[in-house]
């Protein structure tokens, strides 16, 4: 599966490296302008970051998406699906290779922002930076503890990352199947929708009724599922809500098998 | 220890109402070159696609090796198709490192000498080559490996006569010692004179599975008997069949 993760990240990094270099490029442009040199974030600076931030992840899906359908259901189908590697391990390299660039993503998004921000050195005051300390402080702790939340987060994005590509696969491979076939890419949006909001609506139902909280106390994590010493914690440190992650998690490994069977007995490479 | 190779038992697959197989049963040994012949849309592609695991919704059974089709089947099956599969992205050389990776008896020595035997450049991206080109790459990319069975769909499709001869003669040279070939291609007096076997398939029905030398002793010739089957003759049915 490793080397199948390796050819997954060199094909799809041909793309993903000429649309960071894009993006790296704009970015640049907008730190670099006179206003932040100046000490000051235009308006206009700010939303077009943000617009680029939002045109980093939709198009992150667009390969991931793309990506998949080429080389599984296209012409290339035919190499991939007679290598001498488990199906399952096709998907889920490409399930790792997709959570991977989605991670990626929110990095180069959250570095951006930062290097904009700390650019216009008047945006912040020193006041502002000390106040910033001080709430790290409060509500995280010490050094550990902000490793161990920074790790956490990012595991916890991994996972939410791999279940939206996840849901992007199965749709995908449910319009590879013989009725949808013809259209696949427009059923695959059609689709993605409504299977998307429904999942959205389960986790949210789920967080409201589940407590699985994470907490970092003196850089020792400390797992809750009571809602007294939630509460209890809450208004010392701040939680990590990770109800919503196994929901995640859930839906995930059931969307992989749906997604493996249909794969491997129900779609015909054309 | 058996010399079969490939066993297809009542093999039938349907798209919808239309049945495109309709129970082909035949077996082959190792060590032959066998001739799948049949005109456009008769089931040979679903039958090769069935048997390398791209077709999995079958009915029947295919043994390769006396296996099911899965990861141990498709390192001893070298497939050959009719259209580009490579990614348009990809130099023969990033091709080669590819299936090297993958296929642990791909032989990456002799796919450098295959690129050099056919002329092809290591660093041209497939998308900048001519169709010919990119059935050459891929042709050295399945003669590479040390298969049990090389599948090879219309190998000669896309080259011109002159260079039909030195393809044959490629996939001669560089198959794997005792492999066998089954080679589906519509330029039957090209290959007639290496077959070992023949397999004919009209409507999803195998109605031919005989050695060339049966053809021979009757006085014919491949092409002829490709002809009588395929001409119009509602009489006959099923002229040879596992002699």
């Amino acid at each position: 599966m490793i080397k199948a993760i390796k050819h997954d990240f060199i094909s799809t990094g041909r793309i993903m490296g000429v649309i960071y270099a894009i993006m790296a490029g704009i970015s640049a442009f907008i730190i670099l302008t006179k206003n932040v040199k100046e000490g000051q974030l235009s308006l206009i600076g700010v939303l077009i970051l943000f617009v680029i931030s939002l045109c980093l992840l939709v198009l992150t899906a667009v390969v991931v998406m793309l990506d998949f359908q080429k080389t599984l259901y296209g012409d290339q189908g035919y190499l991939t699906f007679t290598l001498p590697v488990k199906s399952w391990k096709i998907l889920a390299s490409k399930v790792i290779v997709s959570g991977a660039w989605f991670v990626i993503a929110l990095a180069a998004i959250l570095g951006s922002m930062w290097v904009a921000f700390s650019s216009a050195k008047e945006f912040f005051t020193q006041d502002d930076y000390a106040m910033f300390g001080d709430l790290l402080e409060m509500f995280v702790g010490n050094t550990r503890s902000v490793i161990g939340m920074v790790v956490t987060r990012v595991v916890i994005f991994f996972v939410e990352f791999c279940f939206f590509a996840l849901v992007i696969f199965f749709t995908n491979t449910l319009s590879n199947t013989r009725y949808f076939q013809k259209h696949s890419i427009f059923f695959t949006i059609l689709f993605f929708i409504p299977i998307f909001f429904a999942v959205y609506k389960i986790s949210e139902l789920a967080n409201e009724y589940l407590v699985f909280s994470l907490f970092f106390v003196d850089g020792k994590m400390q797992f809750v599922t009571d809602n007294a010493v939630f509460n209890q914690l809450s208004a010392q440190y701040s939680p990590i809500n990770i109800s919503e992650v196994f929901v995640y998690l859930i839906m995930a490994v059931v969307l992989f098998m749906v997604t493996h069977y249909l794969m491997s007995k129900k779609v015909n490479i054309r | 220890m058996s010399d079969t190779i490939l066993q297809v038992r009542n093999l039938k697959k349907s798209y919808g109402s239309h049945t495109v197989l309709k129970g082909l049963s035949y077996d082959i040994e190792q060590n032959k070159i066998i001739g799948l012949l049949g005109p456009n849309g008769c089931g040979k592609t679903s039958m090769i696609k069935s048997i390398v695991g791209l077709i999995n919704d079958y009915e029947g059974e295919i043994l390769i090796d006396g296996q099911k089709p899965g990861a141990y089947t498709k390192e001893q099956v070298a497939y050959l198709p009719e259209r580009n599969y490579l990614a348009s992205w990809m130099t023969p050389k990033s091709a080669i490192k590819y299936m090297a990776d993958f296929y642990k008896n791909f032989n990456k020595d002799r796919a450098y000498e295959l690129l050099k035997a056919f002329g092809l450049p290591e660093n041209q991206k497939i998308k900048t080559m001519s169709k010919g080109m990119q059935e050459k790459v891929q042709l050295l990319l399945v003669m590479s490996r040390d298969a049990k069975i090389y599948i090879l769909d219309e190998p000669l499709g896309g080259v011109d006569p002159v260079a039909r001869d030195f393809i044959m003669e490629a996939i001669m040279k560089n198959r794997f010692a005792g492999s066998t070939i089954l080679l589906s291609t519509h330029l039957i007096y090209d290959i007639e004179k290496i077959l070992d076997g023949v397999l004919m398939i009209k409507d999803g029905n195998l109605v031919v599975n005989t050695k060339v030398e049966n053809i021979v002793s009757q006085g014919k010739t491949v092409e002829d008997l490709f002809k009588e089957v395929f001409s119009y003759n509602p009489a006959m049915e099923v002229p040879y069949n596992n002699d």
